[in-house]
This record gives C-alpha cells, structure tokens and sequence, in this order.
C-alpha cells in the first residue's frame, strides 16, 4: 500500500528534522537501509495517516510514536535485504507459528496459515515486474509481533468465511443440514415504536459502548477477552456490561412510551422474542380490536329489535 | 449478567452500511489493540469495531498470548499461606490447641500445685536444693519419728481420729499421718513418696498437703467422712483404712505441743481445704514454729531454707491457733506468686523486689551482673551509649558495706580484672565519659518503673543512674541516655514507661528524656 497523497511539505520538513535521530534508533545500518530510502519511508507513512494539513509539531510527535526500529526492519526485509531476513526470521519465525497456532486452535491450519502468511511477507505477487512484500505495507504504528498476528487473524477470518460457504455435500449431509428447518425469512420487523426506541437507545451509546455490547451479546466474547481488546479490567467491562443492559432497558421503556404506549404495553414489547413473532402465534392470539362489551352487545341487540 | 432485551440484539446483527466501508488496515488494528492509537484514530477504529464482527474477531484473534496470565495463576497458590481455607482451617487448629492447652495447664495445676510452688520457690533460691537433701521420712515411720522430722513440721492437716482418742496422742498422729498419705492418691502425677519429700524438703508446701481433699467437705458425720476416707486411700494403706471408720477430719494448725493431740470439735471444723493452702505465709508460720519449739530440729534443713527466705516475718498468732485463717488469707498470696514480681524503693534508696506479693523484699542489686551486659553495649547504636557500670560489679546487697573497699582495689589494680578488660574494649568515647561521671558505688535509687510486660523494668536514680533490665532482673544494663553528644544530666526523679518502648524520664534538673524504641534513641525535650 503505497501514499497516494503527496507528501506535505510540514511533514517533510519534521522527518528531516528528526531523520538524524530515528535513523541512529531504527538501526537501518546494520539492515542495510539507507538513510534515503528510510526518510522516503518516514515521510510515506507520516502522508498515510496524516490529513494533509498536519502541522509540523504534529508531524513531528507522529513521527516519534512511530516504531522506527521495526519499521526500518520490515521495510528492508520487503526491499530484500539478507541481513534483514535474518533478523527478521530469528526474531519472528517461532512467534508466528505460535501466534498461528494459538488462532487456528489446531497444528496442520496452523501450519497452513502460517506457511501461507510467509509467503505474503515474501512477496508471491509481483507488481510492475518487483515482488511485493506485505512487509512493505508494515508502517510501524503498533509493533510487528502484533502487526503480524492481526494480519495472520485477518488471513484466518477470511479463510473462515470463505471455507464456512463451501462446504462439501458430504458434509452437509453428515450435519443433517437437509434436514434442517429452511432459512428463515428475514425477520419480521418487531413493532415500529420498539425499534425506534431500540435504535435511538443505542445510538445514544457511545462506540465502545456498542463494541463491548456487539462483542458480548453477538460474538459471545468473554469478559476476559474484551477487556483485553480494549486493555481494561475484567471487572470493569463486568460492569460495564450489567450497567449497559440496565440502562438500555429503562431507555427503550421510556422510548416508547414517549411514543404514547401504555406501560404494561412496553414491557411486553419488550420482552418480545423477536424469533417469537415469526411464529405468530401471539398476534394470532391477541384480539385486534377489543372484543365488544356487555354495553355494546345490549345495544346491539336492542337495534336488532328495534329494526324487527 | 444481566440479558439485554431481544431486540437489542436483533438491532445490533443489523447490519449497517457502515460494514460496507473499507476495514482499517492491519496497522491501525494492531495500534488499537496495544493502545497506541489516541483521539480521533481511536474512536474511528472503535466505531468501527462497534459494527464490523470481521474486525473484531480479528481484535480478539490478535491478542497476544496470555502466558503471563496463566502463569500468575499457576503462581498463586504457592503464595496463598493467608488464602481462606488455610485462615480457616487455621483458626480451628489454633481453637483446639488453645482448649488443649488450657485442659492440660489445667490438669497439671490442680494435679502438681505443690510441685509448681515447690519448682518456684527452689528456682528462686538454689539453697533449697540443699534441703532437698533431708531424708524424707516413710509415712509408714512410727509417730515419734515423724514428729521430728520436717516433713511432720510441715504438715498441717492433721487428721484426728475422733472415736478412739482415748488411745493416744500416738495413735491419732498416726491417723494423721495416714491421712497425709492418703491425700495424695487421687492423684495419679504425684506419687505420694515424692510429695512427701518435696513437702519436706522445701518446708513450703505443708498446706498443700491438704489440696488433695479439696471440696471433701469435711463434717461431722463419721459415716460420710469415713466413706470419703475409704475412697481417697490407696491400696497399699489398708491399715489406715481400717482406722479410719468413724472419723472426722479437723483442720487443726500445727501445734507446739503436737503430740498431745488436740481434739477439734466435730461441729466447728466443717472446712474446705483449699488446693491453694500452700503459702509462703504458713510457710513462714512453720518456719517458725521450727525455729522456735522444735530445737532437736534446726540443724541442718529448716535454719538454712529460713535464711533463704531472708526477711519471713513472724507468723501471727492467728495463723497458729485458726487454721482456716490462714489458708483463706493465703489465697491470694499464691497468686502473687503466680504473678509477676513486684518493685519498690527502699528508704535508703535501694532497689527491691518482691517475689510473694510484697511480704518479703529483697535487694537487687543492679551492678551484680553488669558485665554481661557489656555485649548490649558493643550493639548500642551511635548517638547513644549504653554503658556498663564496671566499677561496681563486686557490689553485693548484703554486704554492702565492703563495697567501697572492693571498688578501690579494683581501680587500683588496673587491667587486672578482666571484667575491666572488657569494658575497656568495648567502651567507646562517649560511653567512657559516661562511665567517669556514673556513679559507680552507691547509686540512690529514686524511680522504678515496671512496663506492660512485667520482666521489663527500668530503675533510675542518683547521678544520672538509669539502669534496664529486660528479663525480670536478673541481668542490668545501664543505660545513658544522650542525645547530639548531650548526655542526660542530674538525678532521675521520675520514669514513665507506658510499654516496653515508649518511656520518660524526668531528672532533677527538669529534663525530660523520651524514647520510643525502648531505650536505644533518646530525645530530650526541652
């Protein structure tokens, strides 16, 4: 992924500020990275992330964020640099079989996954007659190691959903799918003041917010592992979590009947199983429209007799 | 956990248009996930990740291992000593050991009181072994034996034979005697022979004798009394057993004219004998009873056990005539024993203690043992110094008066002595100063100060005296208080030691010292 922007000239004018420094610290020398292509590679990254109109001081603590001493590795392993390799091979190989192992959760996908995200990081694919290595894409905000276990991650989801959609007869059979009760129309839409309502309550939550939720409630994440992902106590994603439904629930209630349902009406909206109504057999059974009452019916018999 | 509603979950599968738009790249996720992604950045990958399960599956799949974690796991139960079950488990232990412990102290304090006074009593004062040595006479020895024979002095239960008292004063000591070997029977720690000759060879424990046959009731009713008699004799005293029918037990102190045995009215002698009866004071009392009536005996064992006790006071008539008087009055004096020593000043201005609830005092003296201290002053850290009044080291209580004299000889023959020796070696400058200016001889004594813990105790006097004892007086160390070089001036009037670290003294001149680590720093007030 190279920068299509062009360069602006407060970035270029910080990486040449800090050029003497970051080159000493990402070691380029020993990896055979001159100091040329190293500015090249400083100012393509600072362009790739930055708006165009960054000014200098901000360019410049971009700049130092940067991990520039595994940027400068990665960047000479995709230019082809022996020295590179080496390191690059001592330092990685056996994490990323690890890190394979421990995503694919077995040895022969693990080794497939690994084996195939080396030969990314080599460079298969050629472009314009020069090997492209997906080290070259590495810009160095985050470390390698991780930068090397999201993109095996990416590798592994990708795979996940393109083997979930071929599966073999066989298979099928085997897990008695053609037995399986046929998809399922989309669902149908529960009532319209409740999704409103939902909507709106969720809309009003934060991003990190609705990520914990979609996390545990869709992807069936633990605790643990979101609280990770976004590098907090489990404790707190714990409350966090039991605080979110509560307070959903009071909102949607509140939706709603600011909508002018009835209480005891929302909450039995509320506890709707959106599965449920597919069936119907709710709507079947509740009364439209109010059966007459006893007023009604005397009045109604009573026009009868008038008429006969 | 709370659920959230169904359709919270339906409206957040929904997938949005957002899904559609381009993933953040490999770098940005990674940057997320250790956290180096701030503002803006953050946020647009979080929203993102709030819509695309791609992403965050590739979030969570790109945690890094969780080695540590498991690893800390793994790691904790071996530093769990204070996890719950262990505290658990723990508390019951410690409740069984406690009731355990306070069973079996207990058992041997009711079993072996005689024993324990005796231990005490011989611990303190070494001449008792010498009485030990004093043949203890068998309770099967006809009555004019026992009679003169200290073990007999001791005892002062006598057990009078009611009936058969026309017989002779013979036959009832006799009885009396068997009584004695009785009583110990019951209890099976304490052979009889042994208690017999600890009871003599102590002088101490003649009211002991009766703790046996605590709550036996005594009364006036022979049958009762002989049953009890039946059931309390060993097997080996058959003789007494028979002797016994028809008796009554009578408490009756032990009389000067002994063998003409006294009749104790049946009615009036309805008495407990306490376990507790063995008393320093009837101790005293028999003490002097030997001294006094009995001159075939005062040899060899009774004269030098009264010397031990030093300063026994003269029993009061009411002690000889009225047997339970003195065994109710020596109650709580058996408790002092129990307890701690106690301090007091004389009027001379000596350092004393008491070991029997202030009936007896005894000097101490504070320089006996100083020279093992000097190892306590080589510790002394800088700024104070604890000095050891070497000088004084000969300094007897007794015989004070040849004090001076020994003190000059000692200066005199200098380096000779090799307690000198070591105070000059470990004798540092400030400490030498000290040591000019202690007093050395005679030290007045003017405070005393005993701690929460009772084996600590300060003593101050004279000439900027402090001395420290923390084993219940038996080694002294001096202690001179100084702070940046200024040396505690003046006679210490006053100490104050709330507990064991914390203490003020207060000197003639209206100093006030403090410490607050029991002696080592000090910190004059001004």
């Amino acid at each position: 992924m190279r920068a299509t922007k062009p360069t602006s000239a407060a970035v270029e004018s910080a990486a040449a500020d800090l050029l003497a420094d970051l080159y000493a610290k990402s070691g380029c020398e020993k990896i055979g990275l001159s100091r040329e292509s190293f500015a090249a590679i400083l100012c393509e990254v600072a362009t790739k992330y930055l708006a165009a109109e960054t000014n200098q001081s901000e360019a410049r603590t971009f700049l130092l964020t940067l991990r520039v001493d595994e940027l400068a590795l990665a960047r000479a392993c995709a230019a082809g640099h022996n020295a590179a390799w080496e390191l690059f091979l001592t330092r990685y190989r056996e994490k990323l079989f690890l890190s394979a192992l421990r995503i694919a959760r077995e040895e022969s996908a693990s080794r497939d996954l690994a084996d195939s995200l080396y030969a990314e990081l080599y460079g298969t694919t050629t472009r314009e007659g020069e090997r492209v290595s997906k080290l070259a894409s590495f810009t160095g905000r985050g470390s390698l190691e991780g930068w090397l276990r999201t993109v095996l991650a990416q590798e592994f989801v990708n795979r996940y959903r393109r083997t979930k959609r071929l599966v073999s007869l066989e298979e099928e059979s085997e897990e008695g799918i053609q037995f399986a009760a046929p998809v399922p129309e989309p669902l149908p839409s529960a009532d319209a003041r409740l999704e409103s309502a939902t909507d709106a309550a969720l809309a009003a939550l934060d991003s990190e917010d609705r990520m914990v939720l979609s996390a545990y409630y869709l992807d069936g994440r633990t605790l643990a592992e979101i609280a990770r992902m976004l590098g907090v106590h489990e404790s707190t994603i714990s409350r966090k979590v039991d605080k979110l439904g509560k307070s959903l629930r009071k909102k949607i209630m509140a939706g709603m009947m600011q909508q002018g349902m009835a209480r005891r009406q929302a909450e039995e909206a509320l506890e709707v199983d959106v599965r449920d109504l597919q069936v119907d057999i709710r709507r079947s059974l509740a009364q439209d429209s109010p059966a007459p009452t006893f007023l009604e019916k005397k009045v109604q018999v009573r026009t009868r007799e008038g008429s006969g | 956990m709370q659920d959230v509603p169904k359709i919270v979950r339906a409206r957040l599968q929904r997938p949005t248009p957002a899904t559609a738009e381009t993933h953040p790249d490999a770098d940005l996720l990674t940057a997320f996930a250790e956290r180096s992604l701030v503002g803006g950045e953050r946020d647009h990958v979080l929203e993102h990740l709030a819509r695309c399960a791609d992403c965050r599956d590739v979030v969570a799949f790109a945690l890094p291992a969780t080695e540590d974690v498991v690893l800390a796991k793994s790691a904790a139960p071996r530093r769990g000593w204070l996890t719950l079950p262990v505290l658990r488990w723990g508390v019951v232990t410690a409740g069984i050991l406690a009731l355990t412990s306070v069973g079996i102290v207990q058992y041997r304090q009711r079993g072996q009181e005689k024993t324990a006074v005796a231990t005490r009593l011989m611990l303190r004062d070494q001449p008792a072994d010498s009485a030990a040595q004093s043949p203890a006479p068998s309770p099967q020895v006809d009555a004019s034996q026992s009679f003169t024979s200290p073990a007999a002095m001791g005892k002062q239960t006598v057990m009078e034979k009611r009936a058969p008292v026309p017989s002779g004063a013979q036959s009832a000591f006799s009885a009396g005697l068997s009584a004695d070997k009785s009583a110990p029977a019951p209890r099976p720690v304490f052979p009889q022979s042994q208690s017999a000759q600890r009871a003599a060879s102590a002088g101490k424990v003649h009211g002991s004798i009766g703790g046996p046959v605590r709550g036996l009731g005594f009364s006036s009713a022979g049958g009762r009394a002989s049953r009890r008699a039946e059931a309390a004799t060993p097997p080996g005293s058959s003789a007494f057993a028979d002797n016994s029918k028809n008796t009554t037990f009578a408490i009756v102190p032990q009389n000067p004219n002994f063998g003409a045995v006294q009749r104790a009215p049946a009615t009036s002698t309805t008495v407990e004998v306490s376990g507790a009866a063995p008393l320093v004071t009837t101790q005293t009392t028999a003490q002097n009873q030997l001294q006094d009536q009995l001159v075939q005996n005062d040899a060899a064992g009774a004269p030098s056990s009264a010397d031990r006790v030093g300063k026994a006071k003269p029993a009061s008539p009411q002690v000889l005539v009225m047997a339970p008087a003195p065994l109710l009055h020596a109650e709580p004096a058996l408790t002092k024993i129990a307890t701690a020593p106690r301090w007091t000043i004389s009027a001379s201005g000596a350092l004393q203690r008491s070991f029997d609830g202030g009936n007896t005092w005894l000097d101490v003296d504070v320089t006996a043992n100083a020279s093992q201290s000097a190892n306590l002053a080589s510790r002394a850290r800088a700024g104070t110094t604890v000095e050891v009044a070497n000088s004084a080291v000969e300094v007897q209580t007794e015989n004070r008066n040849e004090a001076p004299t020994e003190i000059q000889t000692e200066t005199q023959t200098a380096g000779k002595s090799e307690k000198k020796t070591t105070a000059k070696s470990m004798a540092t400058s400030g400490a030498r100063s000290a040591a000019k200016s202690s007093p050395g001889t005679h030290t007045i004594f003017r405070a005393v100060s005993v701690s929460s813990n009772a084996a600590d105790v300060w003593a101050g006097g004279s000439a900027a005296a402090l001395y420290h004892t923390v084993d219940g007086g038996n080694r002294w160390t001096r202690v001179v208080p100084s702070q940046a070089g200024v040396l505690l001036a003046g006679d210490i009037i006053a100490i104050q030691f709330s507990d064991p670290r914390n203490g003020i003294v207060t000197t003639s001149t209206a100093e006030v010292w403090t410490t607050v680590d029991a002696g080592q720093n000090w910190h004059k007030q001004q």
